[in-house]
């Protein structure tokens, strides 16, 4: 198992920089942990997930990984 | 030694009324948050024996901050501080056998059938179960009720938080994108998204009855959105090891959704 820190730009709905992996889940932690209280821009959710690998967090968490151009299609249902 | 009851409940109350958080509170608020990992861990290690592949993680410090002045909730009453996620390709015959293969390897557990009960269109299954003393949920989600809460997610983050939780977006007039014809706005697009939350569920009872038409049009549009922001395929639900003793029907039906073995 590993555990990867994601840091997401929500207005933007977009990774700030590439997944960082750990194969510890409290070093990835401390890490979340130190960019929370350094990182003062509300905008961003700072996060750890477990998984196999980045491919695998994009079936369960596959809002970080959204692609913009498919927007305007995902907000009416596709049909538009 | 874990924090005590007492420690976690004003830790809960300093963290309710603060506009800043202290470094002392953080330090704490951490210390939670790292025995829940723990208990995470553990609960993952007892899915993937189901033959699952959970994906977890904790809740961000904001959004427990959030989630206490937003709520009159303790921050013991916050059970989603760790969570795990699980997607599968399943009927909803399939989702309810696998939500009590999991109830069976976590005694004690509680579910919350969002099936039954959405949460403004959000529709899934919740197992909300203790280990070491600590709450963590599992959050099973059919493909179809994980595309609707993802992209709909996606939107919050664009265009408020507060969406999640039935409030209208910002600025509801604006128009969101110039692609559309005719042109939506942001209010009549999120409209539209919980009028398809109605129509996915309807999707999935007629497949649910073997009722599987590929040509039905809210069944495209979820994979059409799922190409929108390429999404990868899941896996179907696994064989489970353990029979239910169950009949048809859906877990909580007859009490609003809420079951405790």
């Amino acid at each position: 198992m590993k555990y990867f820190l994601l840091v997401y730009d929500r207005p933007r709905g977009a990774l700030v920089e590439e997944p960082r992996e750990f194969d510890d889940h409290l070093a990835a932690l401390r890490v979340r942990f130190d960019r929370e209280r350094n990182d003062h821009n509300a905008n961003h959710e700072i996060v750890v997930l477990s998984g196999e690998d980045v491919e695998s967090l994009k079936r369960t968490h596959s809002r970080y990984f959204g692609n913009q151009d498919g927007l305007e299609r995902v907000a009416t249902g596709g049909t538009s | 030694m874990p924090l005590s009851g007492n420690q976690i409940d004003s830790l809960g109350k300093r963290l309710k009324a603060s506009d800043q958080v202290a470094t002392d509170d953080l330090d704490l608020l951490e210390e939670l948050l790292s025995e829940h990992a723990a208990a995470l861990l553990a609960l993952e290690d007892r899915l993937r024996s189901l033959g699952l592949s959970p994906h977890g993680r904790l809740k961000t410090s904001q959004t427990i901050v959030e989630k206490l002045q937003r709520e009159p909730l303790s921050l013991r009453g916050v059970h989603d501080l760790a969570g795990t996620r699980v997607v599968h390709k399943m009927t909803l015959d399939q989702h309810t056998e696998l939500s009590e293969a999991i109830l069976r390897v976590c005694p004690g557990a509680k579910l919350l059938d969002r099936r039954v009960q959405p949460s403004h269109g959000y529709r899934a299954v919740h197992v909300n179960t203790k280990v070491d003393d600590r709450w963590v949920e599992i959050q099973l989600r059919t493909l179809y009720q994980d595309t609707w809460a993802q992209t709909t997610e996606w939107f919050a983050d664009r265009w408020g938080r507060q969406m999640r939780y039935g409030h209208a977006p910002n600025d509801p007039d604006a128009p969101f994108g110039a692609q559309t014809s005719p042109p939506y706005t942001r209010g009549e697009a999120w409209a539209i998204r919980l009028r398809l939350s109605d129509q996915i569920k309807q999707v999935e009872a007629d497949e649910n009855a073997g009722s599987i038409d590929p040509e039905n049009l809210v069944r495209k549009a979820v994979y059409v959105m799922r190409d929108a922001l390429t999404l990868p395929d899941v896996p179907t639900a696994p064989a489970l090891p353990l029979p239910s003793n169950r009949g048809p029907g859906v877990l909580g039906e007859e009490d609003g959704g809420t079951v405790t073995p």
